[in-house]
């Protein structure tokens, strides 16, 4: 069964939903987490090549329970990184790495003092759930790459554990918490500032897909929490 | 125990679960595509994800350890609030998450103890560490300058880069056209100091020095004391009876350690806070003096005046003490000198032996313990001699006839001469010049005088002004008239300055001094053509009057000059230098963005790194390890790594380490020719290809816990401990810290207090603490005496702007932190009069336009009736990228060439260049200017 953009995920279907399809559901949206880690951490650090990862999001877009198109990111990147990966890379740093009164926009949650964030959750999260981040990454602990790997981790998580509502429930809460405003806020500066438009749509699509997977976050833990 | 799930198990078969180990983004991808079901984390060495110990339900169950740490250590904040409060920093997951004062702290004899030490600022730095101001990574300017836009590079590129500019400029023009300021940054962090000082001793590049280019050095006490550091421990304030706080406001800046006072108040003492604007520190005093601008010395002089007129004068004290017995030549105004009364030998220095009129033998006899001579290198000047008076009684008052070359010459003392100054300040004259009452003039000089021991308790603020040396000549005068110095709880209480023998060593080992040092204001006058300045804003005569003097100082060689082929690289580290230039935008104009080459060390943004060409990041407190002393508490603190540095910021030691690597790499791969140099007729050979070889002494320093077991080892005071021991305990109280003033055997003792208890002379060129100086300059301004002169204004101007140090930030530190912005108005802001606001229709809230000839800067109206009339006032630091145009208060402040003559004078005893002693201050004071509403569009 494919879900779409319409389909409301009605506990009758998961229910009805075997196993294998439950862990396509995970399996698509633990990559697109990943996906999107990836997307979002600096390019500094190692090279990208986004014509392989053409089938990769498509087949991601296929298990996921609602409707995602990733076909704009992916004619985007091919071209940019065949092209202007220099480009890239620059425009990364100037948007969420350097500037004058700080990255305009910043990729550290705690560096948006308008959050009213608590950092501390965010570690606190992980060391519930056993996510332990590299040492030299610790510092950034709250980068939203980490953060987006931390969900992929809870997907992966929830598919090795017999305790899933859990597993969701963190994740539905840690994307409502820390995801759902923050990414608001991004897509709103971005839009205003003049940048590559690859990133536009990167953050376009990357709000798109948490807003449509904290939906069916919310019906899946309502259904799980009323069938324990 | 987790049950046993076969289902599971058959599920993690059928999807072929891979646990891949990190891979890079193009393996990752391709994997997606491949398997697209596996674990794979960039950030995270796990292999496997895991079930929780316990199920999760709500958000609030992820808090319930929420009082567990991986570490504590000890920190503290190493800039400059001279707070050195001894912190325990919380760690978990390699993030300071909280820090608490550590409060372990002993008391001195019966006074209150230091702890716990540390104010708000402090305890939000482990929020404000991870703010968005940091800069974590070597940025590359890529549009113009100013512009903002950069590049991100690697440290490689970037100290290539750097170490080649450095090279093509010293090879064309010189090391000395190559700035490397630091600050106070730097300088309170022992470590980091000694590293900078060892190279730019190697390299040879000019240091524009900021303790006086930031208006911070006491010259007038070295003119009279022949020390510029003076001070005690904070608890000598509650041995005190009667404590002037003067031009300060502790309650603000020295938050850790204001309670002395109200202890001590609370215990008997008097607190008298004097300032003309209402301060916290004010608000809890017993009594709050309020001088118009500007006239504290007038106020001092009225003081004085009361002192001698009421007969409160300690005689004793100033017969032996001071100068005020000397007899001076009434015909020529300067001291009577034995090359006055005899033909001397040529060989023979005698300008430097002087008189007093004995009482018992009525005739004037040589002063004991002048005509030293200065003693050999490593000798103590002070042993050869004693100004104990033995059988002598000198005279105070009279006036007498004595046989010269030149004649018969009447003869008076310099007390007789100081009546006559003061008689220029009786209360009701100062009064007419201050604004306050001539009964509160009078009344605060007796409690002063009559309370025993009494002190004045002064910060930097005198510094500031051009005239300040006179006032604080004045401080000293008042507490020598009744022998407020050297009695526990008396003195002048600034700040004093540790010896540290071993950052010196450490600069200066296996090479020698070869160190050009100058004042940062003599730096900027020529660089940034400050005269021209001065000429715009204050009228030509008298530009070109104290420009000739300042000419014929360098041409005299009292003081040096640097950087005579001009000004083509600067690095900045430390300090935010483009922040405090008291020039309006003409240092920035014309020096600062005109180097060919710019480079900030900083850990957080503003506005010097704002116009530099290259950014390198600095770790922040509590990212890196160091050693601090500061006199206000007599402890040694220790700064310990927490966590690594952040991003890819590195400590200052590391970074000058690093820079000194790249220099030898780059002068190898160029063939650099060594360079054949002269510091101050000191030939020196300096060799780049050898730079990091002699950096880090044949390769002993590895890190920087060498340079800081260095330090402990090798400066007396400090006890002898290793890095880790310290860093275990935080602190450790210095040797000699018994009392609540220092013994010989600390770090920080003042040799004034062997002057006064065992009557050795002092370093002054009488010998004593000196009241009268009779340089030509001196005598040519009338300055021989300490008196009042009127601040200089700007004409047509009317407000008088003050300012002062803020609670809620250490310069521009913190000054942007969001949580202490919304504990004031969230933008910089201007204090004015209600009656000044009124006249100008301006309400409260209002933006303000505040201007001169200068410049004009915006800010925020906050009327306030603590305010007097025709003042404005405004908490400093607040960095330039706060304000609109990135400009702030300095575009009004135009005092940058206001070079007083008598800073330069030179060739008469104790007077002359001396490093961090005797240099011209940047004042920042005497100018004025006015406000007006901004009328929204």
């Amino acid at each position: 069964m494919r879900l779409t953009k319409h389909t409301k995920i009605s506990p009758v279907i998961l229910k009805k939903c075997k196993v294998h399809n439950t862990i396509n559901i995970l399996s698509g949206r633990s990559a697109t987490y990943a996906m999107f880690s990836n997307l979002t951490s600096s390019p500094h650090e190692d090279y990208m090549v986004f014509s392989d990862i053409k089938m990769a999001l498509n087949e991601m877009a296929i298990h996921l329970p609602y409707k995602m198109d990733f076909t704009q990111i992916i004619s985007e990147s091919i071209i940019l990184t065949n092209e202007y990966w220099e480009e890239i890379v620059q425009s990364y740093s100037g948007l969420f790495e350097v500037g004058n009164d700080g990255p305009p926009i910043p990729l550290r949650e705690s560096a948006n003092p308008m959050l009213s964030f608590n950092k501390e959750e965010v570690t606190r999260y992980y060391e519930y759930f056993g996510y332990e981040v590299a040492v030299d990454r610790q510092w950034e602990s709250d980068h939203l790459a980490i953060e987006l790997e931390f969900i992929h981790f809870l997907c992966q998580g929830e598919l090795g554990s017999e305790d899933a509502l859990s597993f969701q429930l963190a994740q539905k809460d840690f994307i409502d918490r820390h995801f759902i405003l923050w990414l608001a806020s991004i897509n709103h500066k971005i839009k205003g500032l003049d940048v590559h438009p690859y990133w536009i749509e990167i953050f376009s699509a990357l709000y798109t897909f948490i807003q449509k997977d904290l939906e069916w976050l919310t019906t899946q833990t309502k259904y799980l929490k009323e069938t324990i | 125990m987790k049950k046993y799930n076969p289902e599971m198990d058959r599920i993690k078969n059928e999807m072929k679960v891979d646990y891949f180990p990190p891979m890079s983004r193009r393996k990752f991808l391709s994997a997606s595509g491949l398997a697209g079901l596996g674990l794979m984390l960039k950030f995270s060495p796990l292999k496997a994800a895991t079930t929780p110990d316990r199920p999760y339900r709500r958000f609030e169950d992820v808090m319930r350890n929420k009082f567990t740490w991986d570490k504590v250590a000890r920190g503290t904040h190493g800039t400059n609030c001279a707070g050195n409060c001894a912190f325990n920093v919380f760690v978990k997951d390699g993030i300071v998450w909280r820090e608490e004062q550590q409060g372990e702290y002993e008391s001195t004899d019966d006074t209150p103890d230091y702890g716990p030490r540390g104010c708000q600022k402090g305890l939000r730095h482990a929020k404000y560490m991870y703010g968005n101001q940091r800069i974590l990574y070597p940025m590359k300017r890529v549009g113009k300058r100013g512009e903002g836009k950069w590049e991100r590079v690697s440290w490689d590129q970037a100290l290539t880069e750097i170490a080649d500019k450095f090279i093509d400029v010293v090879e064309k023009e010189g090391p000395e056209s190559i700035s490397w300021g630091s600050g106070t940054q730097m300088s309170v962090k022992m470590a980091s100091y000694a590293a900078l000082a060892r190279l730019v001793n190697i390299t040879g590049v000019t240091v524009p020095e900021f303790y006086s280019g930031v208006g911070d050095l006491p010259t007038g006490v070295y003119t009279t004391l022949g020390k510029v550091y003076v001070g005690d421990t904070m608890s000598a304030i509650y041995k005190s009876k009667c404590v002037l706080v003067w031009m300060s406001n502790p309650a603000v800046t020295r938050i850790p350690d204001a309670h002395f006072f109200w202890e001590a108040k609370y215990n008997g003492t008097k607190v008298i806070s004097i300032s003309p604007e209402f301060t916290p520190t004010a608000m809890h005093s017993s009594l709050w003096v309020n001088p118009k601008p500007g006239t504290d010395a007038a106020l001092a002089m009225g003081m004085v005046h009361t002192i001698i007129d009421e007969k409160l004068v300690n005689q004793e004290y100033i017969k032996e003490q001071s100068d005020l017995p000397f007899l001076v030549r009434m015909d020529t105004k300067k001291f009577l000198r034995k090359e006055d009364t005899s033909i001397v030998s040529t060989l023979a220095v005698e300008d430097n032996i002087f008189y007093l009129w004995d009482k018992k033998t009525n005739q004037a006899v040589i002063a004991p313990g002048t005509g030293l001579t200065d003693p050999p290198p490593g000798r103590d000047r002070r042993k050869y001699g004693t100004i104990d008076l033995g059988n002598i009684d000198p005279v105070l008052e009279g006036r007498w006839t004595v046989s010269t070359l030149d004649g018969d010459v009447e003869v008076t003392t310099v007390f007789e001469l100081l009546k006559d100054e003061a008689e220029n300040f009786t209360p009701e004259k100062a009064s007419e010049i201050t604004g306050v009452s001539p009964e509160v003039i009078r009344q605060i000089a007796r409690d002063f005088a009559q309370a025993q021991p009494a002190m004045i308790y002064a910060g930097y603020a005198a510094c500031k002004w051009v005239h300040g040396d006179l006032l604080q000549r004045a401080f000293v005068l008042l507490l020598s008239l009744t022998g407020n110095i050297g009695p526990e709880g008396s003195g002048l209480q600034i700040s004093n300055s540790p010896k540290v023998r071993g950052l010196m060593a450490f600069a200066f080992n296996g090479m020698g001094p070869a160190t050009r040092m100058i004042s940062a204001t003599n730096w900027d006058y020529e660089q940034g053509n400050m005269k021209e300045l001065t000429k715009n804003v204050y009228g030509e005569k008298l530009a070109e009057e104290w420009d000739e003097k300042y000419q014929k100082s360098i041409k005299e060689d009292w003081f040096p000059q640097y950087g005579k082929k001009g000004w083509k690289m600067g690095f900045f580290a430390g300090n935010n230098g483009a922040n405090w230039r008291a020039s309006g935008n003409k240092w920035r104009k014309d020096a600062f963005e005109n180097l060919e080459s710019i480079v900030a060390i900083v850990p957080d943004m503003g506005v010097t790194a704002h116009y530099a060409d290259y950014i390198l990041p600095v770790a922040h407190h509590y990212e890196r390890a160091d050693i601090m002393l500061q006199p206000r508490t007599p402890y040694v603190q220790i700064l310990d790594a927490a966590v690594p540095p952040l991003g890819e910021s590195k400590d200052d030691y590391t970074i000058v380490h690093d820079f000194a690597k790249m220099l030898e790499i780059r002068a190898k791969k160029r063939r650099m020719k060594v360079i054949r140099d002269n510091v101050d007729g000191k030939s020196v050979r300096r060799d780049f290809k050898r730079a990091y070889q002699q950096f880090t002494m044949d390769g002993k320093v590895k890190d920087v816990k060498d340079v800081i077991q260095f330090i402990i080892n090798t400066t007396p005071g400090i006890p002898k401990m290793s890095f880790e021991e310290l860093a275990a305990i935080g602190k450790v109280r210095v040797e000699g810290s018994n009392k609540t003033y220092y013994d010989k055997d600390a770090p920080y003792h003042s040799e004034i207090m062997e002057s006064v208890n065992e009557k050795r002379p002092y370093e002054t060129l009488t010998s004593r603490q000196q009241f009268y100086i009779d340089h030509d300059w001196f005598i040519e301004y009338g300055e021989q005496l300490p008196t009042h002169k009127e601040p200089l204004k700007i004409d047509g101007y009317p407000l008088r702007m003050m300012m002062g140090h803020a609670r809620h930030g250490i310069h521009s530190m913190w000054r942007d932190d969001p949580l202490m912005l919304t504990l004031q108005r969230g933008e910089p802001d201007i204090y004015v009069n209600p009656d000044d606001a009124k006249i100008r229709g301006v309400k409260d809230g209002d933006k303000l336009r505040i201007f001169n000839s200068g410049g004009e800067f915006f800010a925020m109206a906050h009327i306030s009736a603590g305010i007097q009339p025709g003042m404005t006032f405004m908490y400093h630091g607040w960095d330039p990228m706060m304000f609109k145009d990135r400009q702030n208060f300095s575009a009004v402040i135009s005092t940058s060439g206001l070079i007083k003559p008598t800073s330069m004078a030179g060739d008469y005893g104790h007077l002359g260049y001396k490093v961090l002693a005797y240099a011209p201050n940047q004042t920042y004071k005497d100018f004025t200017c006015d406000f007006e509403k901004v009328q929204s569009a």
